[in-house]
């Protein structure tokens, strides 16, 4: 059943490089290198999704139910991921205020009931969430312009390629919008042209803040978050900081996204089991929520190769999937 | 009944993330508007300048006739822990997140900027913006009564942001600071004038600027020389010179137009060559008391003379006062990896040469 417009489907697909872009630490990788990374690996992931025939089918009742445990699987690895991220980039952004397992909880919470509200739903809410996150990107930018000098830009590293391999693993390893765009073609009349979509407004989004962020700040910005350092250090004269309103949009962000990957993960589950998908939404976001207050802190990370793995295992599904009803 | 469900969770994560034990509300807090750090026999003596409003009993508390500020200080090995020890004098929660301006003691060294500066780096309510200053003693400029603004620290910025515009000197902020230790940094020097009368309004200005390299303080820039980086930096918006006009000396305003260094390369050699643009607004005293090409011919000498000496300051004491070294990075990075990044390398393979164009604007 078509339920969502391509706009929509990429919408939800934004929000997730919208939030890892916010909570991106380049670990000392210079910036301009990784914005390139990070966009060759979309426009891989964007030519695969959109090469993809429209429907393929898998005969047997084995392989299809095979794919959809491994892709609920990654999916909710990777919610797990996002929520231990919001709360260890808050944490390391705010220090004395937040607790941990206090977010990660209303993060969860928030996002089941998104989930709850069907794709439709949480589809309309992430292009009012997008354009709002746009608007304060804008606003950050412009009061950020001042301070802005083209002779910080620079490629003056001596292990380009290194970094540039080490960035794309990673953007691979990480990126959950395919898996997400294999699941909501299956929604949307036009998923190709949701994939470009999303595609045009993720490479925007990345080189344009992350080539500020380099213009900006400079080196600083190779340590901690760019993004955070960037919108503190930000002022126009109406608003001195903007890092309460980059939080403000990177929950927003972060609550879609796991909506999103919540939705995905009770999709594969109702390929396996039609009852039990219908609970998938709430105890995947209780599960990943628990699994995440554990591993926040730890500095546990899966490496880049596994998660490259699991993705691939992932898009598998768009192989193995079938109709199916409400999803 | 889910939509129930979910509305009874999130009431019930409200109250419980609601109310914790760590929230500090604002009548707990201190607001700190400027900093002073000078050399102690500690360490360092750290001066901080609390807004506190001075009622006269009108309906505002604020009364703009006053200082409206408290003074505190502490000495301690590390700034980090005098911060501490005037929190403790306080009885209040700092928050330096409206922290207007730093001001270092002149015997404060940048040779370790990092660590000096690691207190407001770490700190998230910390802003990168804040502007850094030093002065002969931090301390005794941010206790003094200033004559103007309601406000000492919003002055003081103040202060510096006009120096700034009129190319007087160069702006730095703490993000700039912090990475002193490995580069060349300007500060606008700070110096508190001696009152004339009885009163005790004091009034501040800016007097030179700092050149630091690699952390250590190795000279202070004139007005002149200020003037003349202005121009090759593009930092400041207005210029006013004094010049010789029919009937004696008078002053001309000047605009300053921002323009990029030209770098470019011929085999091992580079050529940097900056070039500038200043615009003098055409008025019915322009055209009284100056003959226009003289006018124009003595604006471009004065100011040709202002550039070529900055430059020439570039040479002999081997500081980076132009960002020659960025620029380099930035368009030959390949050259500046094979130089190591060593300034000293960089600037002895490049030419660098000014050239000032003055027009007079209708």
């Amino acid at each position: 059943m078509k339920t969502i417009s391509p706009y929509q489907a990429a919408a939800l697909m934004l929000c997730f490089s919208l939030s890892r872009l916010i909570s991106f630490k380049p670990s000392g990788d210079n910036l301009l290198i990784c914005a390139a990374g990070e966009l060759l690996a979309g426009a891989a992931l964007a030519a695969v999704s959109v090469a993809l025939p429209e429907k393929l089918s898998i005969k047997g009742r084995l392989i299809p139910k095979l794919c959809a445990a491994l892709s609920a699987a990654y999916l909710l690895l990777q919610l797990t991921l996002l929520l231990s991220d919001l709360a260890a980039s808050t944490q390391y952004s705010f220090p004395d205020f937040y607790a941990s397992p206090a977010m990660i909880a209303s993060a969860a919470a928030a996002a089941a009931y998104c989930a709850s509200m069907g794709k439709g739903g949480c589809g309309r809410a992430a292009c009012a969430v997008i354009v709002i996150t746009l608007i304060i990107f804008v606003l950050t930018a412009v009061g950020a312009a001042d301070r802005f000098d083209p002779d910080r830009l620079s490629l003056a590293v001596p292990d380009r390629a290194q970094q540039l391999s080490r960035q794309l693993l990673y953007s691979l390893g990480t990126a959950c919008e395919i898996p997400l765009a294999l699941i909501l073609r299956q929604s949307t009349d036009r998923p190709r042209r949701a994939a470009l979509l999303w595609f045009s407004g993720h490479s925007l989004s990345w080189a344009a803040m992350l080539t500020l962020c380099a213009g900006v700040i400079g080196d600083h910005a190779l340590t901690g978050i760019p993004i955070d350092t960037l919108s503190s250090y930000s002022k126009t004269s109406v608003i001195e900081r903007f890092d309460a309103l980059l939080l403000l949009v990177w929950v927003l962000c972060t609550v879609l996204a796991a909506a999103a990957l919540l939705s995905g993960t009770g999709c594969c589950i109702k390929i396996i089991s039609d009852k039990a998908g219908r609970f998938a939404p709430p105890i995947g976001a209780l599960i990943s929520g628990a699994a995440a207050c554990l591993l926040t802190g730890q500095g546990v990370l899966l490496p880049a190769s596994v998660m490259a793995a699991l993705l691939g295992g992932a898009m598998l599904l768009g192989f193995g999937a079938k109709e199916v009803r409400g999803c | 009944m889910k939509r129930l469900w979910f509305f009874l969770i999130s009431g019930l994560l409200l109250f419980c993330t609601a109310g914790s034990r760590d929230t500090i509300t604002a009548l707990d807090r201190a607001m700190v508007h400027a900093i002073g750090i000078d050399r102690a026999e500690e360490g360092f003596n750290v001066t901080l300048q609390i807004f506190r409003p001075d009622s006269a009993g009108t309906d505002t508390q604020l009364d703009p006739a006053k200082a409206n500020i408290f003074i505190v200080s502490a000495s301690a090995p590390t700034v980090g822990e005098a911060m501490t020890k005037c929190e403790n004098k306080l009885g209040e929660f700092l928050f330096i997140g409206h922290n207007q301006l730093i001001v270092l003691g002149s015997k404060v060294s940048l040779e370790q900027s990092k660590r000096l500066f690691s207190y407001f780096i770490k700190s998230k309510e910390s802003y990168l913006g804040a502007k850094v200053a030093t002065a002969q003693d931090a301390s005794k400029l941010l206790s003094a009564e200033l004559s103007e603004g309601a406000v000492s620290a919003q002055s003081l910025a103040g202060i510096i942001d006009r120096h700034v515009e009129n190319s007087d000197t160069l702006e730095c902020d703490l993000l700039k600071a912090f990475n002193a230790e490995s580069s060349t940094l300007l500060i606008p020097q700070l110096a508190l004038s001696d009152s004339k009368d009885d009163s005790e309004e004091q009034s501040v200005t800016v007097k030179n600027t700092a050149v630091y390299v690699s952390g250590q303080h190795i000279l202070s820039l004139d007005e002149d020389t200020c003037n003349g980086l202005s121009l090759l930096l593009g930092e400041g918006d207005h210029l006013t010179l004094s010049l010789e006009g029919k009937e004696g000396t008078a002053a001309v305003d000047a605009a300053l137009s921002r323009s990029r260094p030209r770098l470019t390369r011929n085999g091992d050699r580079l050529k940097c060559s900056f070039e500038v643009c200043v615009y003098l607004q055409n008025n019915q005293s322009l055209e009284l008391l100056f003959d226009k090409k003289d006018l124009l011919d003595q604006s471009r000498i004065r100011l040709q003379e202002s550039c070529d000496k900055a430059l020439s300051l570039c040479y002999e004491t081997s500081a980076d006062l132009i960002g020659l070294s960025d620029i380099i990075r930035s368009r030959y990075p390949q050259l500046w990896l094979d130089c190591g990044g060593d300034f000293d390398r960089l600037l002895s393979l490049t030419e660098l040469s000014a050239n000032v164009r003055v027009e007079i604007r209708q």
